[in-house]
């Protein structure tokens, strides 16, 4: 098995977390990691919610595979630009990046940065091709996933808002 | 990810398959997949045996392996073929997990199944649940590893 | 008429709303419907999570499936209740009610009514052994499940 589709095999399970989405607002993530196709690919459903009534604001289905060449490619349907096919490019090790552009010239960076075991910074750019990093059209979903907590009959209620 | 029952059972998860013995006669290929839920407080159990001719998919099979307070072993199970059933843990060695559970019908069911290397055997059999043993024939089922659940991890 | 898996084919998918627990706080949920076991069973996996999505309250993985006799059940792990059988009750067509026991002697019902094609009204509420039988009044989680239809480029 690849080594860094090894390693994403490891972040299996379900994350969540908050998110600023296009830097101003607030928004709700949960990505569900799941190795498929006996342990030779992974699967990620991400999902990026409005936190009033949950809707749906942005949703990607991605298979995480290495080509035959080795190198590790996804090929993903989003809501916002259907299907899109992205290529791992280099970064530090357990850092999963990849890029790829859309039919519509759109450039998509995803990065996955595992912090420790249970949380991730996960950061999803685009932007029209040729538009700078700085430029005002560029968009995208920022923000730190953890591992789902379960909460358990008999420990504390987290502090939450009462209907 | 660490809990109890992943601690005793995390070398059982992944996929598995080979033939089963029926205790009717014939023999099929067996499929086994188990998969961690909720942070691995319960395993998701998904079986299927395929008949070896047709390649249609004769049973069909669903269940959860979870711990209760004193940490035996209950799986809750469908079978397409028996229904529903919940079956407890009962003493037998350390490697070796046994259960059993009343199936409806007045029968009960027992399960037998360990894990050996890249070898998981099982055998279960059923029985009316008013006598106290019954020479019925077992199903005899040994599958090998086809994929570890996170490789390398197990 | 025996309700079949079928049935609740329509529901396939994802839905998600806002809802309260049966202790009053606010939570949201994600409830997803697919078919499994060769188009034979529903799979459907529910979580609960307090509104910033940190705490999952409640999760549930079950099957949906028929018995040999036909009658379809539910098998199920819930985070709070452990492993779990449920009985699908009679019931009007798109409703689904399912009702049992835990291990620990508690009654779980669960119930899903289609108010409009994309809208399910969940409810659901346990009560221990001895407890009185449920009524209007008895505290229940309760959310109005939307299917999950993604914002659109052209849109708001």
């Amino acid at each position: 098995m690849n080594r860094m589709l090894r390693s994403v095999a490891r972040w299996a399970g379900v994350w969540t977390g908050q998110a600023s989405f296009n830097e101003t607002a607030t928004a709700l993530m949960r990505n569900e990691i799941c190795p498929i196709f006996e342990g030779r690919a992974v699967s990620m459903d991400f999902e990026v919610y409005e936190p009033a009534g949950m809707q749906l604001v942005y949703g990607v289905r991605t298979v995480l595979a290495p080509d035959l060449d080795g190198s590790l490619k996804t090929l993903s349907f989003s809501t916002r630009f259907g299907l899109v096919q992205l290529e791992q490019t280099p970064d530090d090790e357990d850092v999963l990046a990849l890029t790829g552009v859309t039919d519509e010239g759109v450039k998509l960076t995803v990065t996955m940065l595992p912090q420790d075991r249970d949380h991730m910074q996960l950061s999803a750019i685009w932007r029209p091709v040729g538009a700078g990093a700085a430029s005002e059209e560029v968009q995208g979903v920022n923000g730190l996933l953890r591992r789902v907590t379960i909460w358990k009959p008999g420990a504390p209620m987290p502090d939450v808002a009462r209907r | 990810m660490t809990t109890p029952l992943l601690s005793r059972f995390a070398h059982w998860l992944g996929t598995w398959r080979g033939r089963v013995d029926f205790a009717e006669g014939h023999q099929a290929l067996m499929q086994f997949t188990l998969t961690p839920v909720f942070g691995g407080q319960a395993i998701q159990v998904e079986t299927v045996a395929f008949d070896i001719e047709s390649s249609r998919s004769i049973t069909r099979g669903w269940g959860y392996f979870s711990l209760d307070r004193s940490g035996r072993v209950v799986n809750n199970i469908y079978g397409n073929y028996f229904g529903f059933a919940i079956l407890h843990e009962t003493p037998d060695d350390p490697e070796v997990l046994s259960l059993q559970g009343p199936l409806p019908g007045n029968e009960v069911m027992d399960v037998t199944m360990n894990v050996l290397g890249d070898e998981f055997t099982l055998s279960s059999r059923r029985w009316e649940g008013y006598t106290s043993h019954d020479d019925r024939p077992r199903t005899y089922t040994r599958m090998k590893r086809v994929a570890h659940y996170v490789e390398g991890d197990s | 008429m025996t309700p079949r898996v079928a049935d609740y084919q329509r529901w396939v998918g994802t839905w998600t709303g806002e809802g309260g627990t049966q202790a009053g706080q606010k939570t949201l949920i994600r409830q997803t419907f697919s078919l499994a076991l060769d188009g034979t069973g529903l799979e459907m996996h529910f979580e609960a999570f307090d509104t910033s999505l940190s705490v999952m309250f409640h999760g549930v993985r079950s099957m949906l499936a028929p018995a040999p006799s036909g009658v379809l059940r539910a098998l199920a792990y819930s985070t709070i209740h452990g492993p779990l059988l449920l009985e699908l009750m009679p019931d009007d067509e798109g409703v689904m009610a399912l009702s049992g026991d835990s291990q620990s002697g508690n009654r779980i019902s669960v119930t899903f009514v289609e108010e409009a094609p994309d809208t399910l009204l969940f409810t659901a509420f346990w009560r221990g052994p001895g407890e009185p039988v449920a009524g209007d009044d008895t505290p229940r989680m309760t959310c109005r499940l939307q299917r999950c239809r993604p914002w659109a480029p052209q849109g708001p």
